[in-house]
C-alpha cells in the first residue's frame, strides 16, 4: 500500500471517528535491533556478492540435474553423486562469501541476502555446514544407486539444506 | 455478535460436540486435525521460530503496512492461551473473526480464508490444538499505527472486505478441482499473500493470486495465476506439486522467506491434495503482473 492511499484511509477514518465520536488508542515505539558482525572480509563486497551468486546458480543447476534424474531419468546415479559433491564443496565456501556489509540493505549490488544473516551468523554458518552434511549424505545415497534412497536424501537436502536457510535468510527479489 | 448459520449443522457435528464436551477427542479426529493444522500452517505464524519460541506460544512479529502485530498464544494454556475456549468460541474466531470477548480480530489473522472452512475441519483442528502441550506465555501487545489499532477500524474493514460462510463446492467442477479450491481458498489461505491488497488492506479479489510487490515483511510475492509471461503458465502440474512438496522451483532453486515456511506445511499434505491444488491453480484466469513475476519453467 502506498503512502497516498494510507493518507486517504487515515483521513476517511478520522471523519468516521468524528462522526461516531469514539476515542482512539495510540501504541508505543518499535524496539531497535542490534547486529554483530563476526567475520573478516577477504573479497570486496561487490566481488563476494558476484561470487556467491555464481555459486548459488551452480547449486541450482546441480539440484535441477538431480531432480531431472529422479523425475525424467536423465543422466546416471554417478552424475547425481558428482552434483551432490559439487554442492557439498560449495556449501563449505558459503560463509566466506557473505562478508559483513553485503546485505540487501547495504546497496552494494542486487542481492537477496537479508541482514538477519549477520545478526545470526553462527546459525547461518551452521546452516551452511548442515547443507554440506546433507549433500554428503546424498553423495553416499547416489553411490548405492538406489533411486528411493537418492530421492529421500535429495528431498532432505533440498528442503532442509537449501530451503532451511533460504526461509530465514533469503528475500524474494526478482 | 452472535453466531449464525448453524442451520446446516450435520449429525456428525453434534456427535463431535458431544465428544469434545466429554473431553474425549478420538485418535481419528486428532489425525484429521493434525492434517488441517499442517495445511493451514498455523504453527508458522503462531510460533516465534526465529527466537526459538515454543510451538504455538505466539509472539512472532508480523510487519504490515499498518504496524507490527505479535501473534497470540494459541496453546491450550488456560491463562495465557486458549485453553478455556469452547468449541463455539473457536468457531466464532475462525468463522467470524471475533474473539470470545466479542472483539473483532485484526485481519492479519486470516479469518477471511478460514471462514470458508467446514465446521468439521474447524472442530478437528481445535481438538488437535488442544492435544498439544500448553505453554504459559503472555501475549505481547500489537504495535499498530494510528488509527488502525482501533477496533472500529476493524469493524469498518469487515464491512468492506469480509464475507462470512463456509466454502460452497462448485457443481460445474469435479471433486479434485473443488478439493483444490478448498485447500487454496480456505485452509492454505494462499490468497492472503498471493492476492494483492488494495485500499485499506482488503484483498483485490478480481486480481486473485496474481502476486504483489508489497507482500508480508515488504517482500515480493509471485504471480501464481497461469499467465505465460509473468505467472506460472509455463509450469507443469508436476512443477507446482514439486514446489509444494520440497520447495524446489523449476529452475532448481529452493524457495525462501514466507514460501519456505509454507512448504513446511504443504510438504506434509498428501500427493493427491498437492495435485488438487495444482489443478485449481491452473484453472484460474491468467492475469499479467510484471511487478511480481514467478520463476519461469523452461
Amino acid at each position: 500500500m502506498n503512502s497516498r492511499s494510507r493518507m486517504m484511509i487515515v483521513a476517511g477514518l478520522a471523519v468516521a471517528a468524528a462522526s461516531v465520536g469514539i476515542g482512539v488508542n495510540a501504541y508505543g515505539v518499535r524496539a531497535a535491533s542490534t547486529e554483530t558482525a563476526v567475520q573478516v572480509a577477504a573479497l570486496s563486497p561487490a566481488d563476494a556478492i558476484a561470487e556467491r551468486q555464481k555459486l548459488m546458480k551452480g547449486n541450482g543447476a546441480a539440484a535441477k540435474a538431480i531432480n531431472d534424474f529422479l523425475e525424467s531419468g536423465t543422466g546416471t546415479a554417478d552424475d547425481v553423486a558428482k552434483s551432490a559433491a559439487s554442492i557439498k564443496d560449495a556449501a563449505a565456501k558459503i560463509p566466506d562469501l557473505f562478508p559483513p556489509g553485503t546485505s540487501m540493505d547495504d546497496n552494494i549490488a542486487k542481492t537477496a541476502a537479508k541482514k538477519e544473516i549477520w545478526a545470526n551468523f553462527d546459525d547461518f554458518k551452521a546452516k551452511a555446514q548442515n547443507l554440506g552434511t546433507l549433500a554428503a549424505a546424498l553423495e553416499v545415497a547416489a553411490g548405492t544407486g538406489d533411486k528411493q534412497k537418492i530421492a529421500d536424501a535429495f528431498g532432505d537436502m533440498g528442503k532442509n539444506g537449501c530451503g532451511g536457510c533460504h526461509t530465514l535468510y533469503k528475500q524474494k527479489t526478482n | 455478535m452472535t453466531i449464525r448459520r448453524y442451520g446446516a449443522a450435520a449429525p456428525a457435528l453434534a456427535l463431535t460436540l458431544l465428544l469434545s464436551a466429554t473431553g474425549r477427542a478420538d485418535q481419528a479426529q486428532l489425525d484429521r486435525g493434525a492434517y488441517i493444522f499442517n495445511a493451514a500452517d498455523c504453527g508458522a505464524c503462531h510460533t516465534n521460530v526465529k527466537e526459538k519460541g515454543r510451538l504455538l506460544a505466539g509472539g512472532r512479529p508480523l510487519k504490515t503496512p499498518f504496524g507490527t502485530f505479535y501473534t497470540p498464544n494459541i496453546t491450550p494454556d488456560p491463562e495465557t492461551g486458549i485453553g478455556r475456549w469452547s468449541d463455539d468460541d473457536f468457531k466464532l474466531a475462525l468463522r467470524c473473526g471475533v474473539s470470545p470477548g466479542n472483539d473483532h480480530y485484526f485481519p492479519v489473522f486470516p479469518y477471511g480464508s478460514f471462514t470458508k472452512m467446514t465446521d468439521q475441519d474447524i472442530l478437528d483442528l481445535k481438538a488437535y490444538i488442544f492435544s498439544l502441550p500448553p505453554v504459559s506465555q503472555a501475549n505481547r501487545e500489537h504495535d499498530i499505527d494510528f488509527p488502525f489499532g482501533w477496533r472500529f477500524s476493524v469493524w469498518f474493514w469487515k464491512q468492506l472486505n469480509f464475507s462470512e460462510g463456509p466454502f460452497a463446492p462448485d457443481p460445474a467442477h469435479d471433486g479434485t478441482w473443488n478439493r483444490g479450491a478448498y485447500l487454496v481458498e480456505a485452509l492454505a489461505h494462499c490468497g492472503e499473500c498471493h492476492t494483492p491488497r488494495g485500499w485499506f488492506g482488503g484483498l483485490e479479489t478480481a486480481l486473485a493470486m496474481s502476486g504483489t510487490k508489497d507482500g508480508p515483511d515488504g517482500q515480493k510475492v509471485p504471480n501464481i495465476t497461469p499467465d505465460k509471461d509473468t505467472g506460472i503458465g509455463g509450469w507443469s502440474a508436476k512443477d507446482i506439486v514439486r514446489v509444494l512438496k520440497s520447495g524446489q522451483l523449476p529452475d532448481g532453486d529452493f524457495v525462501g522467506s514466507g514460501m519456505g515456511e509454507v512448504v513446511n506445511g504443504t510438504s506434509k499434505l498428501t500427493d493427491a491434495d498437492r495435485a488438487a491444488i495444482a489443478v485449481y491453480l491452473q484453472s484460474l484466469p491468467p492475469i499479467a503482473n510484471p511487478e511480481a513475476k514467478a520463476v519461469k519453467a523452461e
